[in-house]
């Protein structure tokens, strides 16, 4: 059974080993090759990636019974 | 132990991957809350973290954008951001930023330039944490309850000055509904120049400079101070995050990592803002002031005395990441309990709705009963 599972365990782990290897070759390459694409994907990235982390976050924070749509100004 | 170190494609050097997921998790609650980019506390972190200064500041600037573009959407929802008066600061920021760049370049040829601007920056930090604490320590003289008059009036110091700004009716002259303010559309466009040229001056992000000056010299409530910076903020971190990866000195893979923690953060330092009163966000304001200029003074200090240069600077960077650390679990406190009372009162609401329903289901059928 252990064996089995570490089997499986390998079998995971490599392909994605291998896959955050090839993504970080091609993304040094980028960089020597070609700055402005590599500013433009860096850029579009993070507003990506921040959008949809925010989204992920609200979800969770709307379960945990927040209101999140509202709020009163107390001072001026 | 080897897993938790991560080799980055760009910069080339092993970092300990989970301390950039709990800087940025602090980085994005302190920044949430307060409406600030952070730049002060998160580029020493990442150099001590093992990244070279240059990579530091073109990192954090990278996750800044995308940590306050989720801060301002949050906000956003909330009211606390008004659009159209960081639109009229925006473009004062960035004429202003370019300002500031030029005269560190026209500085630097001068000689002495980070004693210089560090001395400023220091100057500046300690007018901010007295303005500040000068107008909290009046605000609680006039509501302590053996007070000169608690019925009467006392603006605060924000008042005075705002109302003198706001009454330069210059055209034109705009109304910024979420602020609640009416004033010449120049006078928040040069509020912008100003807090862009000294933060293109110091080399900060300037939110430690604009919160400020929006509540003090415009009169925005503390709430919408917080949330049109972090409008500002999104707008400064993606200008930076473009200038310094175009100059190869950004860490895409550090800055995902660290947006992972400062997602969560980000959201809860905004959701946080919900359950705080505004003054009380201006008093952990001033302390992170108060903070960050005693680090910047004994960085200041460590250059004029080289014999205990190290032991000084270090002790900054000890001072910066310990008061980073007690904010954040203030804030985790406040966010915590808040929910709390949230989610009773929710539960209390419920449960009086159902007895009240129940109570008018026993009313009919009896009255069914005696028809």
């Amino acid at each position: 059974m252990l064996a089995a599972s570490l089997r499986l365990a390998s079998g995971v782990v490599l392909p994605v080993a291998g896959l955050v290897e090839r993504w970080t070759a091609w993304w040094v390459a980028l960089y020597h090759r070609d700055r402005l694409a590599f500013t433009l994907l860096t850029v579009l990235t993070i507003v990506l990636v921040g959008s949809l982390l925010g989204i992920l976050t609200d979800s969770i924070m709307r379960r945990l019974g927040i209101d999140l749509n509202s709020r009163q100004i107390g001072e001026q | 132990m080897d897993w938790l170190y991560a080799t980055m494609p760009v910069a080339g050097v092993r970092i300990f991957w989970p301390g950039l997921v709990i800087l940025g998790f602090g980085a994005g609650v302190i920044g949430g809350f307060f409406g600030i980019g952070g730049g002060w506390m998160v580029t020493p972190g990442l150099n001590i973290l093992g990244f070279p200064m240059a990579y530091a500041i073109g990192t954090d600037l990278t996750h800044m954008a995308g940590k306050s573009l989720i801060s301002t959407f949050r906000h956003g929802r909330f009211g606390n951001v008004d659009y159209r008066l960081g639109a009229a600061m925006v473009v004062g920021t960035a004429c202003g930023f370019e300002a500031g760049a030029q005269a560190v370049i026209w500085l630097e040829r001068l000689g002495r330039l980070e004693f210089w601007v560090r001395l400023a920056y220091l100057v500046l930090l300690a007018l901010i944490a007295w303005t500040m604490l000068r107008d909290l320590n009046r605000r609680w003289h006039w509501a302590a309850p053996n007070g000169p008059n608690r019925r009467e009036h006392r603006p605060a110091i924000s008042g005075v000055l705002a109302a003198r700004l706001c009454r330069l009716r210059i055209p034109p002259v705009v109304s910024f509904p979420r602020a609640g303010i009416r004033c010449s559309v120049w006078i928040p466009a040069g509020l912008g120049l100003l807090t862009g040229w000294l933060a293109g001056l110091l080399g900060i992000g300037g939110g430690l400079v604009r919160v400020p000056a929006l509540i003090y010299l415009l009169g925005c409530p503390t709430h919408v101070a917080v949330g049109t910076d972090l409008f500002e903020v999104a707008f400064s971190g993606l200008y930076g995050a473009a200038t310094y990866s175009y100059k190869g000195r950004t860490e895409l893979a550090a800055a995902l990592i660290m947006l992972a923690g400062a997602s969560v953060g980000a959201q809860i330092g905004a959701v946080a803002t919900k359950y705080v009163r505004g003054y009380r966000i201006r008093l952990l304001l001033a302390i992170a002031v108060m903070g960050c200029g005693v680090s910047v003074g004994l960085k200041l200090l460590a250059g004029l005395l080289p014999e205990a240069g190290s032991a000084l600077a270090r002790l900054a960077t000890v001072l910066i990441l310990g008061l980073v650390t007690l904010l954040t679990l203030e804030i985790l406190r406040q966010f915590l309990s808040g929910v709390g009372a949230e989610r009773a009162a929710r539960r209390a609401g419920a449960a009086m709705t159902r007895e009240a329903a129940d109570n008018s289901g026993r009313t009919h059928s009896s009255c069914e009963r005696m028809l």
